[in-house]
C-alpha cells in the first residue's frame, strides 16, 4: 500500500486534463464534449486543492469552489446550446453543424 | 457703484430672453398677436430706457468719486484659472467707457421707441425687439470689458446680433445675402484681432507672465520694453478687428449692402455704435498701439483711405441708405485717422457727434422712407416735389431734424460735427500733408454727397408727377418724431461737451487754429453751393454725363466687390479644387479607404481559418495556451 503523496494527486491530475483535452478533440458528439469539459475541470480543481494542501494554504480551495461554480454555470448554458441545437438542426454531430464559417 | 454696470449689462440681456424665450413662443400659439407684439416692444423699450437712466446715474456718481481723468474702477469676476493664464469676466468703468455707455444706451433707447412705431406690422415684430436687445447687451459688453478674451467674445456677439438684424428680412435673398456678407468679412478681421491678441500674449509670456487684462497691460508695457517688431504686428492684428467691424478699407464692403436691414437697425448698428466699436477698441488700447509708431502709421493710412474712398463713392449713390451708409465709411474713416495720428481723443470726440447725428440722420431716412416709401432720391423727389414745398409743408419735423443732421455731418458752425471735425483736422494738420489734404477733401465731398441728397428731395420743384400723391404724405406720430427732435438736439449740444477735459490729462492741447475752421466751412459751403447749382430742378443724375470715365470707376465702387468676387471664385475656387483633390485623391484613396482595403484583403485569407468546426478553434485556442505557458515558464526561468 503505497501512500499518496502530493505528486500522485498532480500526476492524476494531468492524466484527467490530457483526457478530457483528449475526448473534447476527437468525438464529435456534443454531449459528450461537455463531459470532457467537465473532466478537465476537475482536473484542474484537483491540482489546485492539492497545491493548497501542500502549502497548508485555504486560497486553493477557496479558488476551487469558484471553479464549481463555474463548471455549473458553464454545464447549464451548454446544455442549453445542445438542445437547442437538437432543435434547429436535428443532429449534436459538431460535424454536421459548420455552418458558422468565414 | 460698479453693481450698477452688470445691472446696465444685464438689463438688456433680460430683455432679449424673455421675449424670445417666453413673449415669441405665447405668440405662436396665441391668436392676440398683437398684445404679445407690443409687449416685447415694451420689455425692449423699458430695460433699454432703464438702463440709460442708469447709466446716467453712474456718471455722475464716477464724476463725483473720481472726476479726473486717468482713474479706472475694475470688478471681475474669475471665470477659468489656468496655469498661467487667468481669464475674467470683469468691467473696467473709465470716462471713456462711461461716455461710450452713454451713447450706446442713449441712441439706443431712442432707436427701440422709433422702431416700436416704425417696425409695426412687421411678421417677426417680437424677433426684431429681441436681437436689438441682445445688440445692446453684446454692445454694452465690448465697452465695458477688461480684459481682451472678453472684448473678443462680445465682439463676436454683436457680429450675430448685426447678421441677425441685417437678415431681417431673411425671406429676400438679397437680405440674407448681405447677412452673410456682412459677417463672413467681419470674420475676416476677427481673425486677425485673434492672432494679434493670442500674439500680444505670447509676447508678454516671452517677458514674464502673460495677461489679458487691460489695466495689467498696461503697466507691463510700461515696465518692460517689448520686442517692437512682434509687437507691432500684433497691433496689426488687433487693428485688422476694428478693420473689419468698423468697416475699414479693405473690408468695408459689407456695410453698403447691411442696408438692407431695417432702418432703425442701421441707424443703430451700422452707423452708431457697432461700426464705432473698433474705434472704440483703438481708443481704449491706445496704450497698445502708442507703443508701435509703424502700427499707428498704417491706422492713420487706412483711415484717410477709406475716408476718401467711401466720401466720393457716396458722391454717385442714389439711394439714401446707401449715400448715409458710404458717408458713415467716410466718418469712421476719419475716427480711425485720427487715432493712427495721435489723437484718440479726437476721434473718439467724432465718435460721440457722429453717433448722435448719423443716428438721425437715418432715423431721419427711415421717417421719409416711410412717408414715401421709395429709398430712392430720385423718387422721393418725383413724390415730394409734384407740390411746391411739399416736403417743409407735409413733413416739417423730419426736414427740419434731417437738414440739422446734415449740417452737423458738412461740418457747418455751431453744431456738434463742427467741432469734432475741427479736431480731426487739427490732428490731420500736424501729420503728414497728404493726409491733411485728403482729409480736407473728405470735408468737401461730404458736404457736396448730402448737399445733393438735400437738393434732390427737398428743393427741387422740378416735378414728373407720378408716384404717390402728397396729399398721402403726412408725418408719423410722436413715437417717431420725438427720437429726431431729441436727436436733434443732441446732433447740436453734444458738440459743447468738455471733451478734451474728460478724455485727456493735458489739458493745455491746443484748440483747432482759426485758419482751420475757416478753410474747412469754407470748403464745406463750397461744397453745399456746387450741389445745389448742379442738382436744383433736376430729375436725373449728372456725373456721368460730366465726367464720364471716372463716375464709372466709381459707380463700381472702385471695383472692389468685383475683386473679391474674382477672388473667391478664382484664387479661393483654385485652393479649394485643389483641396478638394488632395483629399479624395490621397488622403481617401490612401487613407480612409486603402486601410479599408488593407484590412479586407487580410481578412478574405485570414477567414479561411474559420471553418466552422468547434475542434478546430479549440485547437487553436489550446496551441495559443501552450505558447503562452511556454513563454511564461521560459521568462520566469530566465528571471
Amino acid at each position: 500500500m503505497i501512500h499518496p503523496t502530493a505528486e500522485h494527486y498532480l500526476v492524476l491530475s494531468g492524466i484527467l486534463f490530457s483526457i478530457g483535452l483528449f475526448g473534447l478533440f476527437v468525438r464529435r458528439h456534443i454531449l459528450i464534449m461537455l463531459l470532457c469539459l467537465e473532466l478537465m475541470l476537475n482536473a484542474a480543481n484537483l491540482a489546485l486543492i492539492t497545491a493548497s494542501s501542500v502549502h497548508g494554504q485555504t486560497d486553493g480551495q477557496i479558488v476551487s469552489f469558484f471553479v464549481m461554480v463555474i463548471a455549473a454555470v458553464e454545464v447549464t448554458i451548454g446544455l442549453a446550446i445542445a438542445v437547442l441545437l437538437f432543435k434547429e438542426k436535428n443532429t449534436v454531430d459538431t460535424e454536421q453543424t459548420t455552418s458558422l464559417k468565414g | 457703484m460698479l453693481n450698477l454696470c452688470w445691472i446696465i449689462l444685464g438689463l438688456p440681456l433680460a430683455a432679449a430672453a424673455l421675449i424670445s424665450l417666453l413673449v415669441i413662443p405665447f405668440e405662436k400659439a396665441s391668436k392676440e398677436k398683437d398684445f404679445f407684439r407690443t409687449l416685447s416692444a415694451w420689455i425692449s423699450v423699458l430695460s433699454i430706457s432703464a438702463a440709460f437712466i442708469l447709466s446716467v446715474i453712474l456718471f455722475r456718481q464716477f464724476q463725483a468719486a473720481q472726476g479726473h481723468y486717468g482713474t479706472a474702477l475694475e470688478a471681475s469676476l474669475p471665470w477659468m484659472n489656468l496655469a498661467g493664464i487667468k481669464m475674467e469676466l470683469g468691467i473696467l468703468l473709465n470716462p471713456i467707457a462711461l461716455i461710450m455707455l452713454l451713447i450706446v444706451n442713449g441712441v439706443a433707447a431712442l432707436v427701440t421707441i422709433f422702431s416700436a412705431r416704425y417696425m409695426q406690422g412687421e411678421e417677426g415684430y417680437s424677433r426684431y425687439f429681441a436681437a436689438l436687445s441682445f445688440f445692446v447687451f453684446a454692445m454694452l459688453g465690448i465697452v465695458l470689458a477688461n480684459n481682451l478674451i472678453q472684448i473678443f467674445i462680445f465682439w463676436e456677439l454683436v457680429g450675430v446680433a448685426s447678421y441677425l438684424l441685417i437678415g431681417f428680412w431673411f425671406q429676400k435673398p438679397s437680405a440674407s445675402l448681405a447677412s452673410k456678407k456682412a459677417f463672413l468679412t467681419t470674420r475676416v478681421g476677427d481673425a486677425g484681432m485673434m492672432l494679434g491678441i493670442l500674439l500680444l500674449f505670447g509676447i508678454l509670456v516671452q517677458t514674464g507672465t502673460g495677461t489679458f487684462n487691460f489695466l495689467e497691460l498696461e503697466t507691463k508695457l510700461h515696465q518692460n520694453a517689448l520686442p517692437s517688431g512682434l509687437l507691432t504686428w500684433a497691433c496689426i492684428g488687433l487693428f485688422l478687428g476694428a478693420v473689419g467691424k468698423s468697416a475699414q478699407v479693405p473690408l468695408h464692403v459689407w456695410l453698403p449692402d447691411a442696408m438692407e436691414g431695417p432702418t432703425p437697425a442701421s441707424a443703430l448698428i451700422h452707423a452708431a455704435t457697432m461700426v464705432a466699436a473698433g474705434v472704440y477698441m483703438l481708443a481704449r488700447l491706445f496704450f497698445l498701439f502708442e507703443m508701435s509708431p509703424v502700427a499707428l502709421q498704417v491706422i492713420a493710412w487706412t483711415g484717410v483711405a477709406t475716408a476718401l474712398i467711401a466720401a466720393t463713392i457716396a458722391v454717385v449713390q442714389n439711394d439714401i441708405k446707401k449715400v448715409l451708409a458710404y458717408s458713415t465709411l467716410s466718418q469712421l474713416g476719419y475716427m480711425v485717422m485720427a487715432i493712427g495720428l495721435h489723437h484718440p481723443e479726437a476721434g473718439m470726440f467724432h465718435l460721440v457727434t457722429h453717433a448722435f447725428f448719423k443716428a438721425l440722420l437715418f432715423l431721419g431716412a427711415g421717417s421719409l422712407i416711410h412717408a414715401l416709401h421709395t429709398q430712392d432720391i430720385w423718387q422721393m423727389s418725383a413724390t415730394l416735389n409734384s407740390q411746391k414745398n411739399a416736403g417743409f409743408k407735409k413733413l416739417p419735423i423730419t426736414v427740419i431734424t434731417f437738414l440739422i443732421g446734415t449740417a452737423a455731418l458738412a461740418g457747418i458752425p455751431f453744431t456738434s460735427g463742427f467741432f469734432s471735425k475741427e479736431e480731426i483736422l487739427n490732428a490731420a494738420s500736424h501729420g503728414p500733408l497728404a493726409i491733411f489734404i485728403a482729409s480736407l477733401v473728405v470735408v468737401m465731398l461730404t458736404a457736396y454727397y448730402m448737399g445733393r441728397v438735400l437738393t434732390v428731395v427737398f428743393f427741387s420743384s422740378a416735378s414728373k408727377a407720378h408716384g404717390k400723391h402728397p396729399h398721402d404724405i403726412h408725418e408719423d406720430n410722436a413715437l417717431v418724431t420725438l427720437p429726431l427732435i431729441i436727436l436733434a438736439i443732441f446732433s447740436i449740444a453734444a458738440g459743447y461737451l468738455p471733451f478734451q477735459a474728460l478724455l485727456s490729462d493735458d489739458s493745455h492741447a491746443a484748440h483747432p487754429p482759426l485758419w482751420l475752421a475757416i478753410l474747412s466751412v469754407s470748403l464745406a459751403v463750397f461744397g453745399l453751393l456746387a450741389s445745389f447749382v448742379l442738382y436744383r430742378n433736376k430729375t436725373e443724375d449728372r456725373h456721368a454725363a460730366i465726367f464720364q470715365v471716372p463716375v464709372k470707376i466709381i459707380q463700381e465702387k472702385f471695383y472692389f466687390d468685383h475683386f473679391y468676387d474674382w477672388f473667391v471664385s478664382r484664387i479661393q475656387g483654385g485652393l479649394a479644387i485643389a483641396a478638394d483633390f488632395f483629399e479624395r485623391k490621397i488622403l481617401v484613396a490612401f487613407g480612409t479607404e486603402g486601410t479599408a482595403k488593407l484590412v479586407t484583403a487580410v481578412g478574405s485569407v485570414v477567414r479561411k481559418m474559420q471553418n466552422g468546426w468547434i475542434q478546430t478553434y479549440g485547437l487553436f485556442f489550446v496551441i495559443g495556451w501552450i505558447i503562452l505557458i511556454s513563454y511564461l515558464i521560459g521568462s520566469g526561468g530566465n528571471s
